[in-house]
């Protein structure tokens, strides 16, 4: 949480960096500020920033890549870009769930032969850092980037629900709750010895806890609303003095 | 085209919430079995699980920066997000201290009398 808001915070900066690059400048920094964080760490174990796995350089690899991401779709009319054959392929949808579904097959795969031959290093590539996760990351994103749906009452409702997102981490997360999960035996009742009903139990009980803190998130947004207008008020006036 | 943008990136925030549930969830049913506990089929899909939804927080990092983008003044979020974390945090130390000090004890003490309670809890 600390990060994303020290991003938040950041942003008009970087958008002023980010700025003053041409398209070509703004890649090779991203590419380079990639290769630093995500690519050395993971293929050189030995790099010396591997151990932190800074989460703040992280967010900011991303925030670049989504400037990129931006400039390259608002370049879509560019002659030069056009005639790329990357850049083409890029733009299509199907590349982009094929990289889904490669980076998670490959990322589960690792893990499980790992656990055979290596069992310290099975989560080796299981790094917010590492190189497959961020792919799928990139993946994900573009999937659902330019995804449509026509129906209005639909439509509505994902907004509606989308907007408590925030809270719902929140409120599962609070040291209220985390700390008597266990207590409360919560997770007692999942059947790992059959896999189906595993991957039932464990799915119905994320839904059980998205829509309990989507109500929670309703609440929490009547509540905090009046404080976040009287927030930015003060904030404001602050400024103008 | 906008809107059909912002349905996507609202569809990848509900995604992402999705997600992050599913990687501490999961991590709790591990934490309370132990992985030598895990049949190889289930392992399996353990790591799977994780593999899809270990990118929750990368996509909501970059849902927000896309909005970010050519915005000049983040006050308005830093508020929203600052007073949401307010609001939870206080109702929850609140619930706390009134409600959870007093509770454990009523359910420890049902368990304590139930003939399936192993360890009587909160007496």
């Amino acid at each position: 949480m600390t990060e994303y808001i020290i991003l938040v915070m950041l942003s008009p900066f970087l958008n002023k960096g980010m700025k003053c690059l041409s398209d070509k400048e703004l890649i090779t920094v991203t590419v380079i500020f990639g290769c630093a964080v995500s690519v050395f760490p993971t293929l050189l174990p030995m790099f010396p920033w591997y151990q932190d796995e800074s989460e703040m350089a992280n967010f900011i690899l991303l925030y670049l890549i989504i400037g990129c991401i931006k400039r390259l779709r608002s370049s879509k009319g560019n002659a030069t870009l056009i005639k790329n054959k990357i850049f083409v392929i890029i733009q299509r949808k199907p590349f982009w769930i094929i990289m889904w579904v490669l980076s998670v097959l490959l990322l589960g795969a690792s893990a499980f032969v790992l656990h055979r031959i290596a069992p310290a290093y099975e989560m080796y590539f299981y790094k917010y850092n590492g190189i497959l996760v961020m792919l799928e990351a990139i993946a994900v994103f573009m999937v659902f980037l330019d995804a449509d749906i026509y129906a209005e009452g639909i439509r509505n409702c994902i907004t509606w629900v989308a907007g408590s997102s925030l809270v719902v981490y929140l409120v599962h997360m609070h040291p209220l709750f985390k700390s008597r999960y266990k207590e409360w035996g919560l997770f007692e009742f999942v059947s790992i010895n059959s896999p189906a009903i595993y991957v039932m139990q464990i799915c119905l009980t994320v839904l059980f806890v998205f829509a309990i803190g989507t109500v929670t998130g309703k609440v929490v947004d009547f509540l905090a609303l009046p404080m976040s207008r009287k927030v930015q008020f003060v904030a404001t006036n602050i400024r103008k003095e | 085209m906008n809107q059909k943008r912002l349905i996507g990136l609202d569809m990848l925030k509900i995604y992402a919430t999705m997600m992050v549930l599913f990687l501490h969830i999961d991590s709790f049913v591990m934490s309370q079995f132990g992985e030598s506990s895990y049949p190889g089929t289930t392992l399996l899909l353990y790591f799977f699980m994780e593999a899809i939804a270990y990118p929750a927080i990368h996509l909501f990092v970059m849902a927000g920066s896309w909005f970010m983008i050519d915005k000049v003044n983040p006050l308005k979020q830093i508020s929203k997000i600052w007073s949401q974390t307010w609001i939870v945090t206080m109702v929850g130390l609140i619930a706390s201290i009134a409600i959870f000090k007093q509770l454990p004890s009523i359910v420890g003490g049902y368990r304590a009398y139930s003939r399936f309670s192993v360890v009587p809890t909160g007496l």
